[in-house]
């Protein structure tokens, strides 16, 4: 019994020494430089390994986060990617979702940041003001500015930031809008490709009235679009568009009231659908009610709508840009959806490398096999409608949103507006013009 | 001293041995909690952006949290949804509790199984799930009152500042009932048969032996029950997020959506750990209150 006892006591003795020793041991391997913290051994895990032991016959390892669970294209771009540099690097791939931004400044803070990662182009800010993102200008004006060319003109433009580039396009992304020509027929009213905004109100009153229906699907997460282009397109002079980008006109000022009063009496008058609730209104439900004909006036990215229009089954839509409240034809900067690289990753030339030929005409062109528009020269495609839905890529406003002033007033109007004007009035536009303050006063 | 021990000595021996049980499990709680607590209340008197130098601030954090206006609402939303949603999973879950425990064993098994089940799913699923349940135009509900000729009540559940946050709670609420059924059944069948078939022969019905056996004897059950439903519905995240994503506009931006937001939207790291301290003080007052508020006596039978 007695040596009984003292076997049972050695296992447990051993057992917590082992559990001691597997627990502080689980570091992973270390790296060597200063920034770096410990590293997971798992493939899965977001993590590279140590610089130092690279030798010529070691593949750099990579990790890179391109490609969004439902972007078909992307997994494809994947795979060729892996394909091409298969004898040059081990790359991992992280699936991209909502919560990228807090993923990417995660891994930066770590010392382990991913070697390449999508994002939109418009909203590097975040990343600029930090100094997280790699300044890729020596990169795309190298020999001459070659690998700068590919690009649509103007597309890299979104992306500057005191002269200087933080990611690139591949697929430029603005807002535009798809009528249910049907629907528009039975309530016996027309719309031109480029409506005004009056034209666009007068349209959606008449299609309710004529057919009892809530006209204008506009999901929740996009509720900030009608604000956002209204805010840029109400301005008479151009300079004034220039003054209000640069923060130089508050909030208060009556075009801006105007904007948002016009986007308020959308709701209120429930040309929004569902009417109730519309400001809740998720993707799916829209896309349901598009299906079922229940609307007639459905708001999308420009590169979404092909699929769009062929998973509704509808055959009869006109796509129009989005309806503008002044005098000049711009459509919102929009962006685009690109990529971009950590300022601390631990291979810029290698993560350069894989970009160029991420945003080579020989990848995107299966893009534009499929009607996406893409942000680069050199892509053909036999779609006739493929035009149209690029059609307002050469239109974006060289000035940019007054969202990138400050990651407040940009996180402000992403997700507070209309509902915080249509609750709160004019005390929601203080809120904003307090930021704006702070912003240019920071600056 | 044959063997060489005394009592004491033994005693000693098997602390010792105890100790160093628990040491594995106390380094690991000390590297993934008391560490991170203690580093959070330090980067709460620091500006950080998450790649720079930290920066002390000093209270500079708290000043500003008391004068934001979203934070402060931030805590309203949160401490609202808490509180609510636990009275709900409470009184639901005892209600359920009580229910099954006059069941037979089979009959028993079987709905307790199904009141279980919201317990078991994932907070993000019953979010998704009920956004469709709540939609305005196609969701469920509205279609039934619909149905039943109740047009008055439809509404826009998730819409409506005023009603966003009863809603997000009453589904919380009805998440959390069946743990506390659980708990509490468990609690229930533990009082010994005898004190029922006594109070039977003294002619109470079920409802008298509700009050006057059952609720004063699992009242210890019933606080600590209570007491974890609260600390679980101060923590809640994904539920809001998942329904609502803190909206419409800010309405339902509950602290951990707020945190979140000043940490990696704004990079402002050592406001979002000040908030994060505000809130577990917070919670700590709300949840020390609560063990005063439901406390009851231990019974020995």
């Amino acid at each position: 019994m007695s040596s009984y006892k003292k076997s049972s006591v050695l296992l447990m003795v051993t057992l917590c020494f082992v559990l001691l020793v597997s627990a502080c041991g689980n570091q992973g391997n270390s790296n060597s430089t200063a920034n770096s913290s410990s590293n997971a051994t798992s493939k899965s895990d977001n993590a590279t390994n140590s610089t130092n032991s690279n030798s010529k016959d070691e593949k750099i390892a990579l990790t890179l986060m391109i490609a969004w669970a439902d972007d078909a294209a992307a997994k494809l771009e994947e795979e060729l990617i892996k394909e091409h540099f298969a004898d040059k690097y081990d790359i991992t791939f992280k699936t991209v979702d909502n919560n990228i931004a807090q993923t990417i400044k995660t891994t930066i803070a770590s010392g382990n940041p991913v070697d390449l990662a999508f994002y939109w182009t418009d909203a590097m800010d975040a990343f600029v003001d930090a100094d997280m993102a790699l300044d890729l200008t020596p990169y795309l004006e190298a020999n001459n500015g070659e690998w700068k060319d590919t690009f649509l003109d103007g597309s890299l433009d979104v992306a500057t930031y005191n002269g200087k580039i933080y990611a690139v396009p591949s697929v430029p992304v603005y807002p535009m809008i798809e009528a249910n020509k049907e629907l528009l027929d039975q309530a016996g009213v027309t719309i031109s490709d480029e409506p005004t905004w009056e034209e666009f109100v007068t349209v959606l009153a008449t299609v309710k009235e004529k057919l009892g229906i809530i006209p204008f699907g506009l999901n929740s997460s996009w509720a900030n679009w009608p604000v956002r282009e209204n805010l840029m397109s109400i301005w008479p002079e151009e300079e004034q568009v220039t003054a209000w980008s640069n923060g130089e006109i508050p909030f208060t000022d009556p075009l801006v009231v105007e904007a948002f009063d016009e986007v308020k009496n959308l709701y209120d008058q429930e040309y929004v659908y569902p009417g109730k609730g519309a400001l809740t209104v998720t993707l799916e439900q829209i896309n349901v009610a598009w299906k079922a004909g229940k609307i007639a006036f459905k708001a999308d990215v420009n590169f979404l709508a092909p699929q769009s229009i062929k998973d509704a089954g509808l055959e009869n839509v006109q796509i129009l840009s989005w309806p503008r409240m002044g005098p000049r034809n711009n459509v919102l900067a929009a962006g685009a959806n690109g990529y971009m690289i950590p300022a601390n990753v631990k291979h810029p030339e290698a993560s350069i490398e894989v970009l160029k030929f991420l945003t080579s005409p020989e990848v995107l062109q299966h893009r534009a096999d499929n009607n996406q528009p893409v942000a680069v020269k050199g892509v053909t495609s036999n779609d006739p409608n493929y035009e149209l839905y690029s059609k307002d890529v050469v239109k974006a406003y060289s000035q940019k949103e007054i969202t990138l002033l400050s990651p407040k007033i940009d996180e402000y109007i992403a997700n507070k507006v209309p509902a915080n004007y249509i609750f709160e009035g004019k005390a929601a536009l203080e809120e904003l013009e307090k930021l704006r303050l702070e912003a240019v006063s920071a600056k | 001293m044959k063997h060489g021990f005394t009592a004491q000595s033994l005693h000693s021996k098997t602390r010792m041995l105890g100790i160093l049980f628990l040491v594995p499990a106390a380094l690991f709680i000390s590297f993934s909690s008391l560490i991170p607590i203690v580093w959070n209340f330090i980067l709460s008197f620091a500006e950080w952006n998450g790649f720079s130098s930290m920066k002390m601030v000093g209270l500079d954090n708290y000043v500003t949290l008391f004068q934001d206006s979203v934070t402060m609402k931030g805590f309203r939303y949160s401490v609202f949804i808490a509180v609510v949603s636990s009275v709900i999973a409470m009184i639901s879950g005892l209600f359920l509790a009580l229910l099954v425990y006059r069941l037979g064993n089979r009959e028993g098994t079987v709905f307790r199984l199904i009141f279980f089940t919201p317990s078991m799913m994932p907070f993000i699923v019953i979010g998704l799930l009920f956004t469709f349940i709540l939609s305005p135009d196609m969701g469920l509900l509205n279609q039934f009152f619909r149905i039943i000729g109740l047009e008055s009540l439809e509404r826009a559940w998730l819409a409506e500042p005023g009603l966003v946050l009863w809603t997000i709670a009453v589904v919380s609420g009805w998440r959390g009932s069946g743990s506390v059924m659980m708990l509490l059944y468990t609690a229930i069948v533990t009082i010994p048969s005898s004190m029922f078939e006594a109070a039977r022969l003294e002619g109470m019905n079920y409802s008298q032996q509700i009050r006057r056996i059952i609720l004063p004897l699992i009242m210890p059950m019933i606080g600590l029950v209570s007491m974890l439903v609260l600390i679980g519905a101060f923590k809640t995240y994904d539920i809001v997020y998942s329904m609502t994503k803190g909206g419409p506009g800010d309405y339902s931006k509950i602290v951990p959506i707020q945190m979140l937001d000043v940490g990696f939207t704004f990079n402002e790291f050592g406001y979002a750990a000040a908030i994060g301290v505000i809130f577990t003080v917070l919670v700590s007052i709300i949840i020390f209150i609560s063990r005063k508020v439901v406390r009851g006596d231990v019974y020995e039978y």
